[in-house]
This record gives structure tokens, C-alpha cells and sequence, in this order.
């Protein structure tokens, strides 16, 4: 299992590696997000700290749905997800590795969107840097692991890029709310997030076990 | 068999339709008019007991998806997608209601609160849910992809309503004063329990028309397929 | 060559696709070092069946039991018998020849991959393409790798889907190779097509899948090409 784990994560990563179409389009992405608030919005710097968090978190959600519909974007390709339906393997692997790829890609861009953040809004992050990275990886994980599931169905319907996002949206609320909520935490504009860092992992649990369990119905015909 | 299947239908019609009409007598003539917010305030006899409705029904769909995933039958896919489309009826019941109350009450049309947020956020989790079911043209892939969305968005639902819950309080909102919590006559409550009773009978009878009717145009779908094949 | 030993056992498979059809009740045999050449027309559900086989989909009725094993219980491993070839490649654009075939050596479980791959690349003429990416291999050289991913883990059991179709005469020549020297291995074939002169090169029965139920079955050595073309057509026409 570990093996083949190993097996799928070594692939997404090699091809994004190589293609860096993911990184560069959830990159981008981010920052125009940004940008485009920062005008819409004319910002004095104590609010910025408030709504920042906020921004930040749509940046990151808008970006991986583009990573997510990537993931099975290329396993439709010559439909090589027949290759991983005929291989000896636990289709549980299938899922696990595809999260945890896709969890590395969306934290690589968050940990690259960062510091623009920081310099765009005038927030200052170095103290706080571990807690942010912490609240990235809980926030990332939770996203992800609906996200992998539901990318699996979109892409098997009509209208995959549009489909994901109305799926994933509504049921991630709630990890939306408590990533904004611990990361203005950790940069300093408000108290008292205990609630939200326990909500995080609770849903991180919840979601990538149902996501496990359910996973290999997904890919049945 | 026909004709014992009509008359099960024609009595719970009767009955459906009875429970509605001393509903609305309840409601409207039946309950006192309350103190401050006037007759306004009997849209809450039926803005409560459809979101309890559509609770229940998306518990349902949970139910019928569970089934369907563990033992297969197209009869839970059609009772589970029923299910969903009447429990987003009864939402956008809610979410209507509770603007057309909120307003010449509290003078704003919404308020981020908790059930009425909870209540919006299920009807996109469905929404989806039935968009989903459109654009997927396979029956069984249909069926699958379904079960398991509709699984993942009713164990959502209590993490839904306790991250909203708690993010009010750190984020205070307009509160809805009085709402449906506090003191009730129990005239009222009379009122309330008739109107539950009432939607409740109306739900399942919508439900039992729509999983037949949804029989029916399976019945069509296999008749057109043997035409198409028979016919050279 | 055939013995009396039979690897593989289908039995009454039946599969819908909506108000669709694919099989209504389909049984096939398979003995050790057997081929066998199911022949349809396009949409008979040669396709459906050969992945039901395969562990892809999953049939309502019936069985299939691999070395007298039942498929469905059986568990994951088992799909390591079979080695599958249709017209889609399974093949990663963005990873180079060499990777594609390390991943799936991984996926297989393959021992001593290098090497293994290694050998597959020359097998298949394409070491001087090692390193290259798949989007920028001609389509000739994917076919010859698409080929060298369902034999690198050595399957017992070929199942092989209309292979011939769009295939340059070099893969062609590389897979009729392929395939003899299969058979001499004693490894048992199941092909799907509907080209009766490829299909029957090779075949030690013959059988034709019609309307989702196996209408005829023979060994080759009991009829002639002319009869069993005259079946097959006479079946087609119905």
C-alpha cells in the first residue's frame, strides 16, 4: 500500500514538475485575486489585517479548485485511470495518493502567495510564521480531501470545471470559516481561536475518512 | 392490485389535504396574534416546520444514499433523489419565508443567522446535489456520484451549524429578538404542531408521487429502448 | 496448445448501461495456453465484457473465476493475471517512455523493474526514445509502448480489445510476435474484434457475442475460415 502510495505521488509530482501547469495557474491566480480586492476595496491598514485573512482564504480556494480539476484533468487523458482500475492495487491508494499531491501543490502556492500577501497589505508575518503554516497545512487538508473526491466525480460529468466548484463550495464551508478565522487569529486581529483549531482537525478527520471509505465507488463504472 | 393502489392514494390525498386545511385555520385564525410583531408573525407557522421538513428530508436522501452505495436498487436512487428535490422545495420555502417575516419585523430582509444561514447553505450543498444528477448521463454513475455527495453534505450539516453558530458569536450579528425560541402560548404551540404534522403528511405524499412518477418514465425510457431495437 | 485445464470461467454475465443493454448473459471458457476470439460487431458488448473480466466493471449476475478463484471476492491481487491492451493508451503524455514504465512496474509489483523496463524498451524498439516524453513520440512508437505496458508484468491471462485496430505495420509485426510467442509460453488469450482475418490468425476457438449472449462458439479445428465467415456474417445479418 505504502509503495504504491509512494508510486502515485511520485507520478503527479514528476508530471507537475515537468508541466508545472498546476503551480504556474494557482499561482497567478492567487495573485490577481489579490490585486483585484485591493482595488475593489480601498483598504486603511488595521482593516486590512481583518478582511486580509479573508482574502487570502478566497485566494487559496479559488486557485485549488484549478489544482483539484487539474488532478483528474490528466488521469482522463488517454483514460489512465483505466491503468489504475486494472493494477493490483487498493483503490483507497489511489485516493490517498492523489490527496497528498494535491495537498503539496496547493501548499507549495499558498507558501509562495504569502509573502506578496504580506508585502500587498502590510502585514507583517514573521512572528506568527509557524502558526500560519500550521493553519495552512489543517485549512489545505480539509480542502483537499473533499476536494479529491469530488474532483473524481467532476470529472466524470458534463460540465467538469464548473461542477467542482459547486459541489466543493457549499460542503467546505465550514473548514473555509475556521482557516480565516485561526489565520486572522495568527496575524493578530482577533482572540480566541481554540474553537476553530479544534474544528479544523475534527473536519480534517471526518472528511478524509468518509473520503476514503467512499472513494472506490467513484471510480466504478 | 390497481384499483387497492388507487384507493391508498385517494386516502392519503384526503388526509393530506385535510391536515393542510386545519393548518392553515391553525395558523392564520386558530393561534393569537402575537404581541409585537402582529400577524406578521404567523409566517413562523410555516417558515419553521419547512425547515424541519427539509431537514428530515435531507436526512432522507443520507439514508436512501447509505442504502443504495451498500446494497444497490435503483428504488433508493429514486427515492433518494426525491427526496432531495422536495427537501430543496421546503428550503426555498425557508428561505423565503424568513426574509418576508425579517423584514417588516427587524426592518433588514437577512440576517446572517445561524439556522437561517444553515438553511442556506444546505440548499447549495442540494442544489449541487441536483445539478450533479443532470449532467451525469450514465443511471448507475448517476446513482454512485449522487450517494456520495449526498452523504458527504448531510454529515456536513451539524459541522456546518456549529461553525456558524460560534462564528456569530465572535462576529455579532443583528440579533433576531424573540424569534421562535422564546416564550410560546400554548395555543401557539397547538398551532405549530398541527402545521409539523401537516407538512410532514404533505412531504411524504409529494415524495410518494414523485418516486412514482420517476417509476413511470423509467417504464417509458425501457419501452422506447425496445422500440428502438426492434424496429429495423 | 491446449490441455484440459481451464483458467478462466466466466459465466452468465449480464450488464445495463441505462435502458442499454451490453450483455444480457454472456459465458465463456477459457483452458491453459487457449486463444480464444470473441467476434462481434461494434456496440455487441465485446468491450463490456472483456472488462468485466478485467475487474473494471461490475457484472449483475453470474461469475467469473480465475484458476477456480471467484474474481469478485478475491481482492485486489488478482488483477496482476491479466494484462489488458486497448486502442487507448493508458499512457502519461508528460512522463517520458521510461517512467511510464517504471510507474506501472510500481503499480505491478514488478521485481528487478530496471531491468525489466530496461528490457521492455529494447523489446519494443524504443531505446532511442527512452528519455522522451509520450506527446513527443510518433504514433507508431506509443502504440509499440502502450504494448510494452500490458506485457511488462508478465501477465497469465491477455485480454486484448480490437489491439489491431490503428496499428502501423510495425507494432503490428511486434505484437503478432508478441502473441505467438505468448501462446508458446503456454499464456492464455482472450481477443476481441471484429475482423475476421486478424482475429482468426491466431485463435484456437472462435466465438461470436450477439445482442449480449454468446451465439456461437467453436474450435478452430473443427471448421474452415470460409465456414466460419459464412456463420459470421449469416449472424451479423440478423
Amino acid at each position: 500500500m505504502r509503495r504504491t502510495l509512494a508510486a502515485i505521488l511520485w507520478k503527479d509530482l514528476k508530471i507537475e514538475l515537468r508541466t508545472k501547469e498546476a503551480f504556474s495557474a494557482s499561482f497567478v491566480f492567487s495573485v490577481l485575486v489579490l490585486v483585484i480586492f485591493n482595488f475593489t476595496l480601498d483598504l486603511s491598514s488595521d482593516e486590512a489585517l481583518k478582511l486580509g485573512a479573508g482574502f487570502l482564504w478566497i485566494a487559496f480556494v479559488f486557485a485549488g479548485v484549478l489544482s483539484l480539476n487539474r488532478s483528474f484533468a490528466l488521469e482522463k487523458e488517454e483514460n489512465c485511470i483505466q491503468g489504475l482500475l486494472l493494477a493490483p492495487i487498493d483503490r483507497g491508494a489511489i485516493y490517498v495518493g492523489k490527496f497528498l499531491a494535491n495537498v503539496i501543490f496547493m501548499l507549495v502556492t499558498e507558501i509562495m502567495v504569502l509573502p506578496l500577501f504580506a508585502i500587498f497589505f502590510n502585514v507583517a508575518i514573521v512572528e506568527r510564521l509557524w502558526l500560519l503554516l500550521v493553519i495552512f497545512v489543517l485549512g489545505t487538508v480539509g480542502f483537499s480531501a473533499v476536494g479529491t473526491l469530488f474532483s473524481a466525480i467532476a470529472a466524470q460529468t458534463r460540465m467538469r470545471e464548473v461542477m467542482l466548484p459547486i459541489l466543493l463550495l457549499p460542503v467546505t464551508v465550514p473548514i473555509l470559516i475556521a482557516s480565516v478565522e485561526t489565520t486572522a487569529f495568527a496575524l493578530g486581529a482577533q482572540e480566541g481561536a481554540s474553537f476553530w483549531f479544534k474544528l479544523l482537525i475534527v473536519y480534517d478527520v471526518i472528511f478524509f475518512t468518509v473520503g476514503l471509505l467512499t472513494f472506490e465507488y467513484v471510480l466504478q463504472e | 392490485m390497481m384499483r387497492g393502489k388507487h384507493a391508498v392514494d385517494a386516502i392519503f390525498l384526503v388526509i393530506t389535504a385535510v391536515a393542510m386545511l386545519a393548518a392553515l385555520y391553525m395558523a392564520l385564525l386558530y393561534a393569537p396574534t402575537e404581541q409585537t410583531m402582529g400577524d406578521v408573525q404567523r409566517i413562523f407557522y410555516f417558515h419553521v416546520p419547512s425547515a424541519w421538513v427539509a431537514f428530515f428530508a435531507f436526512f432522507l436522501v443520507f439514508l436512501f444514499s447509505f442504502i443504495y452505495l451498500m446494497r444497490g436498487g435503483r428504488q433508493w436512487d429514486i427515492r433518494a433523489s426525491a427526496a432531495a428535490e422536495i427537501g430543496v422545495l421546503f428550503c426555498s420555502l425557508v428561505l423565503i419565508t424568513g426574509p418576508i417575516w425579517a423584514k417588516p419585523v427587524w426592518g433588514i430582509w437577512w440576517t446572517w443567522d445561524a439556522r437561517l444561514t444553515l438553511t442556506l447553505v444546505l440548499w447549495l450543498i442540494y442544489v449541487a446535489y441536483l445539478m450533479l444528477r443532470h449532467y451525469v448521463i450514465d443511471p448507475e454513475r448517476r446513482a454512485t456520484f449522487s450517494a456520495v455527495v449526498g452523504i458527504m453534505g448531510f454529515i456536513d450539516v451539524p459541522i456546518v451549524y456549529f461553525s456558524i453558530r460560534w462564528w456569530r458569536t465572535q462576529h455579532p450579528q443583528p440579533v433576531l429578538a424573540g424569534g421562535e425560541d422564546s416564550g410560546l402560548d400554548p395555543a401557539m404551540w397547538q398551532a405549530l404542531l398541527v402545521c409539523v404534522v401537516a407538512f410532514m403528511l404533505l412531504f411524504f405524499f409529494l415524495l410518494r408521487k414523485r418516486t412514482e412518477l420517476q417509476y413511470l418514465r423509467d417504464d417509458l425510457d425501457a419501452l422506447h429502448e425496445r422500440f428502438d431495437q426492434t424496429v429495423p | 496448445m491446449s490441455d484440459n485445464q481451464i483458467v478462466l470461467r466466466a459465466e452468465s454475465l449480464a450488464k445495463q448501461f441505462g435502458t442499454l443493454t451490453a450483455l444480457r448473459s454472456a459465458s465463456l471458457k477459457l483452458a491453459r495456453g487457449e486463444f480464444v476470439t470473441i467476434f462481434g460487431r461494434n456496440g455487441a458488448g465485446k468491450t463490456t465484457f472483456l472488462k468485466i473480466v478485467a475487474g473494471l466493471i461490475r457484472s449483475y449476475r453470474g461469475s467469473v473465476h480465475l484458476f477456480d478463484e471467484d474474481c469478485r471476492s478475491a481482492g485486489d491481487l488478482l488483477r496482476r493475471r491479466f494484462g489488458f491492451v486497448s486502442h487507448e493508451s493508458l499512457l502519461y503524455q508528460d512522463l517520458t517512455v521510461r517512467d511510464n514504465l517504471l510507474f506501472y512496474g510500481k503499480m505491478y509489483g514488478v521485481n528487478e523493474i530496471r531491468s525489466s523496463v530496461e528490457r521492455t524498451i529494447t523489446e519494443m524498439g524504443l531505446e532511442a526514445k527512452a528519455s522522451s516524453l509520450v506527446r513527443e513520440l510518433s504514433r507508431g512508437m506509443r502504440q509499440r509502448l502502450s504494448l510494452g505496458r500490458a506485457f511488462l508484468h508478465d501477465p497469465h491471462i491477455l485480454l486484448l480489445d480490437e489491439p489491431f485496430t490503428g496499428l502501423d505495420d510495425r507494432a503490428a509485426a511486434i505484437l503478432d510476435g508478441k502473441l505467438t510467442r505468448f501462446k508458446d509460453a503456454g499464456r492464455s488469450v482472450i481477443m476481441a474484434t471484429h475482423n475476421a482475418e486478424r482475429g482468426w490468425k491466431h485463435a484456437d476457438s472462435v466465438a461470436v457475442l450477439d445482442r449480449g449472449i454468446i451465439v456461437y462458439n467453436s474450435a478452430v479445428k473443427d471448421t474452415t475460415f470460409e465456414k466460419f465467415r459464412a456463420e459470421y456474417l449469416q449472424i451479423l445479418s440478423r
